[in-house]
């Protein structure tokens, strides 16, 4: 078969946050079970898991067998995708690939982690993995050391205030209010972020994504596979992942994410779209320096503008480009492997009409941006209403 | 590799990894060196108000971290402001 039609039939996905009850195998089943609704037990012709962590966050590897396996999907092809935190938009990203070739008509994908069963700094440590284990993490450097950084260079460099950077948060937060799924549904105010504790100065509690439990998954089929799949359907146009120099503070212009850069516009001219065609973009702020820089980097705002753009309301419901339609890393929240597959449900869940009170009207196309490391990974995937 | 150079950004890091309690909070800097390479790097030994964008900063040869109350002591390169 030569190329295909590719489309998100499907998605599943957990509410974020503390799931004590449950294993990192419990929630990547829940959320492919609701992607696979209706089906029957039918099988799909690839499994594929995005996870960051399993290893360390809950003694588990070998995912993609484990999970076919717990879906009754005996005998399908499966693996894990890992990428840091784009392992989510990375897995899918193969799934993707893999449908629109030909290859296969239909792959199931979940992006699934565990962080609450680790002790904080454990998990600071479980995401130091993603940046270089000889130069970075021997110097004693979380990720939001080096975001603190980042942002610190970015507020002199570019003239951002404290209340500026606080715009993202703010954002997230309000959105997030009406999205059941949601870490945390509750609006603040920049004062909230400009007195909460300090992490990496000028970096604050409120500048970083949480720590949390979750997953979700979405179902890709061709035309054929169409007919048996349920639900609506969204037409994925495009989708790219890039590199960037590996460490952030390797690069010549620290604030320039080539990678987003590179994936957006990849994954733009697949789909044959210009940005200014978009309805809304799943933006990966899991900083609220790393929410502005990547904003700049796909060209929504000009160098420099992205947190004020978002101070002035650029970005917020009712917007030019309303982002983080759900609450997006900071208040949606960031169970990190999982991360990339909540974009794209939530993606499809606005061109699809089902976003209920978060739905951005008459939406047509959606974008999602999804980094691991400081933009050392980015994948991007665009979509659009099928009609 | 020159020893010398001076910081681009810094930032104080108060939760630390673990094996590196007793140190935090501590300043992390990008230092670029004198040949235009960029390190990631602690800075040590320095006033508070000595460390800032632009400051001048040499090598110094520090603990960088003991892995548990019997285990391995390592050393690394610290940067200290000149």
């Amino acid at each position: 078969m030569g190329a295909q039609k590719a489309y998100v039939a499907s998605v599943g996905f957990t509410q974020i946050g503390d799931h004590w009850d449950k294993s990192l195998l419990d929630l990547a089943v829940d959320a492919s079970r609701g992607a696979l609704k209706g089906l029957g037990g039918r099988k799909v012709d690839q499994v594929i898991v995005g996870n960051m962590f399993s290893a360390v966050g809950a003694g588990q590897e070998h995912l993609g067998a484990l999970v076919a396996g717990a879906l009754g999907m005996h005998g399908v092809p499966a693996f894990k995708v890992e990428a840091a935190c784009a392992s989510g938009g990375s897995a899918f990203n193969v799934g993707y690939k893999l449908v629109k070739s030909g290859a296969i008509g239909s792959a199931l994908v979940v992006g699934v982690e565990k962080m609450r069963d680790l002790e904080p700094e454990e998990a600071s440590q479980a995401l130091a993995m993603a940046e270089s284990a000889e130069y970075t993490q021997f110097v004693g450097a979380t990720f939001a050391a080096l975001n603190g950084l980042l942002a610190r260079l970015y507020m002199e460099r570019e003239d951002v205030t404290r209340d500026e950077l606080s715009a993202m948060p703010v954002l997230d937060h309000a959105n997030a209010v009406t999205a059941a799924h949601a870490q945390f549904r509750k609006a603040i105010t920049p004062e909230v972020v400009s007195r909460s504790a300090m992490i990496a100065d000028p970096l604050r509690l409120f500048d970083c994504a949480p720590v949390g439990d979750g997953a979700a998954a979405a179902l890709i089929v061709n035309d054929d596979a169409l007919s048996w799949s349920k639900g609506g359907r969204a037409e994925i146009l495009g989708g790219r992942v890039a590199t960037n120099e590996f460490s952030v503070y390797e690069r010549e212009d620290m604030l320039d994410f080539k990678a987003s850069k590179l994936a957006f516009k990849g994954a733009m001219a697949d789909a044959g779209l210009s940005p200014g065609k978009l309805s809304l973009v799943e933006v990966h702020d899991a900083f609220s320096v790393v929410g502005a820089l990547s904003l700049e980097a796909m060209g929504f705002s000009k160098r420099g503008e992205g947190s004020k753009d978002a101070k002035a309301g650029k970005y917020s419901r009712g917007g030019d480009i309303p982002i983080n339609t759900f609450g997006g890393l900071k208040a949606r929240g960031h169970p990190v492997g999982a991360t990339g597959m909540y974009q794209i449900a939530e993606a499809y869940l606005q061109l699809t009409g089902q976003a209920g009170k978060n739905q951005v009207e008459g939406a047509e196309y959606a974008a999602t941006q999804n980094i691991g490391g400081v933009d050392s990974t980015s994948a991007v995937h665009v979509f659009g209403r099928a009609s | 590799m020159p020893k010398a150079g001076k910081i681009v950004t810094y930032t104080q890091l108060h939760e630390p990894l673990p094996g590196f309690e007793a140190q935090a909070p501590f300043y992390l800097a990008v230092v670029r060196l004198d040949n235009g390479a960029q390190v990631l790097t602690q800075v040590v030994d320095s006033p508070d108000e000595a460390v800032k964008t632009g400051a001048r900063v040499r090598a110094t040869v520090r603990r960088a971290r003991v892995d548990g109350d019997s285990g391995q002591i390592l050393y690394g390169y610290k940067f200290v402001v000149e």
